[in-house]
């Protein structure tokens, strides 16, 4: 008697809950039917499982065929994830916002990672580095660690990535370091609210000369600058800056591959520290 | 930012046997995958590091015209590109089981500076203990 009475209290609880999201966040619930031709005709019948939509404030769709009883679950954990997201704003302009986010494919935070959509239909996913990454380590350690590390290519990465952090006011505070885009679409090198900075420590004209490497290395670029490729990984549209530490085999300045880079949007810099007149 | 590898063969290798051995080690490490027409992207999840390699094909065979490799070893013809990010750990393992089947391959990477060594064979793989691709690649010349 007393865990019926349990149980009864716990569902008007939830049921409460739910009913308080809801009203407030204008979440909507759509109650499942299943379709079925008989005899020419639709027919819809009730649920058998008793599945439904959760659906935003604007009808779009943000759970798909899920038990009723956990629909406060989710609006509790959208609540959540939007009041870390947007901690400066009141928590039902950030809960919309946040929702608003996930229906326009604008990066939104899940969990330990950001994800977004593409224009192409593309879910783009990679993990939060801003308050700290899997291990709990910051970008500023990461950023240490590179700069001392053996390997040159990351050496330079982090070399930069310092050089962009003391210029914190006018280029926006680092939000990617190193950081690997889902499905093996991409990394990070270095990312600010308004920059997308890759780095390589050397660029060889055997590479350039190479047709294949070259269309693979031109390829990288299209995933940064046109809004329509199947995997364009850089959702925020950030201005994308190339910097080549080293020319080497023979590449000059002057071989076309740099104009083709330049007309896709990209600006390239062979000394990090012309950053400085970056704003 | 990504790189790339070249693996260079005296002998011509059909893609399809590249792929066969390519899906073998992704069903061993059980990565995930996406195949198009000249690529294979394999990749474990971001929860697990997210390591990730692709094995490029080219259009036209004469797209692959590897003049860094070609003036020493102008018996070898590139055969595949190998893509890969930072702190990859998916290399090594990868051409350790390809070496097995085909051990007379060269692996040939000119993305390094000058100083560093470019052509690798099977005996430079044999001798690497751990998965960390700069243990093949960040062999300094002497």
């Amino acid at each position: 008697m007393r865990r019926l009475l349990k149980k009864l209290l716990n569902y008007w609880e939830k049921k409460r809950e739910k009913k308080a999201l809801l009203k407030k966040y204008g979440f909507k619930i759509v109650y499942k039917r299943s379709t079925s031709i008989i005899l020419g005709c639709f027919g819809q019948t009730p649920p058998k499982n008793g599945k439904v939509d959760l659906l935003d404030h604007n009808g779009n769709v943000l759970k798909k065929d899920i038990p009723e009883e956990d629909a406060a679950k989710y609006m509790k954990e959208y609540e959540d994830a939007a009041k870390k997201q947007y901690s400066d704003l009141p928590a039902e302009d950030a809960t919309k916002r946040y929702l608003d986010d996930i229906a326009l494919g604008r990066p939104y935070l899940d969990g330990k990672f950001w994800k977004a959509t593409n224009n192409f239909g593309t879910e783009v996913k990679w993990v939060n580095q801003t308050s700290s990454n899997k291990l709990g380590i910051k970008i500023s350690k990461l950023i240490d660690d590179a700069i001392s590390s053996s390997k040159p290519d990351k050496a330079f990465e982090g070399l930069v990535a310092k050089f962009v952090s003391d210029l914190e006011k006018q280029m926006g505070k680092i939000d990617n370091f190193g950081n690997k885009i889902s499905r093996n679409l991409g990394e990070l090198d270095i990312t600010t609210k308004k920059y997308l900075i890759e780095c390589k420590k050397a660029l060889s004209g055997k590479t350039i000369s190479n047709k294949n490497r070259k269309t693979e290395f031109l390829e990288q670029f299209r995933r940064y600058t046109d809004k329509t490729h199947k995997n364009y990984i850089n959702i925020e549209n950030k201005k994308v800056i190339l910097i080549i530490d080293e020319l080497t085999d023979g590449l000059k300045h002057t071989n076309p591959v740099f104009k083709e880079l330049e007309d896709m949007g990209v600006t390239i810099l062979t000394d990090y520290k012309q950053l400085i007149n970056f704003k | 930012m990504a790189k790339f590898i070249s693996i260079l063969s005296k002998e011509k290798i059909l893609k399809d046997k590249i792929l066969a051995q390519t899906k073998l080690f992704q069903t061993k490490l059980n990565l995930q995958k996406e195949e198009n027409e000249n690529h294979f992207s394999m990749w474990e999840d971001l929860e697990y590091g997210g390591s990730g390699i692709e094995i490029c094909f080219a259009k036209n065979s004469n797209d692959f015209n590897d003049k860094g490799i070609l003036e020493t070893h102008p018996e070898y013809s590139t055969i595949f590109l190998i893509k890969y990010f930072s702190e990859d750990q998916l290399i090594v393992p990868f051409l350790k089981l390809f070496t097995q089947t085909y051990p007379n391959i060269l692996i040939f990477n000119d993305e390094s500076s000058s100083n560093f060594k470019r052509i690798f064979e099977k005996s430079d793989l044999d001798i690497i203990k751990g998965n960390d691709y700069w243990s093949l690649l960040g062999q300094k010349l002497m």
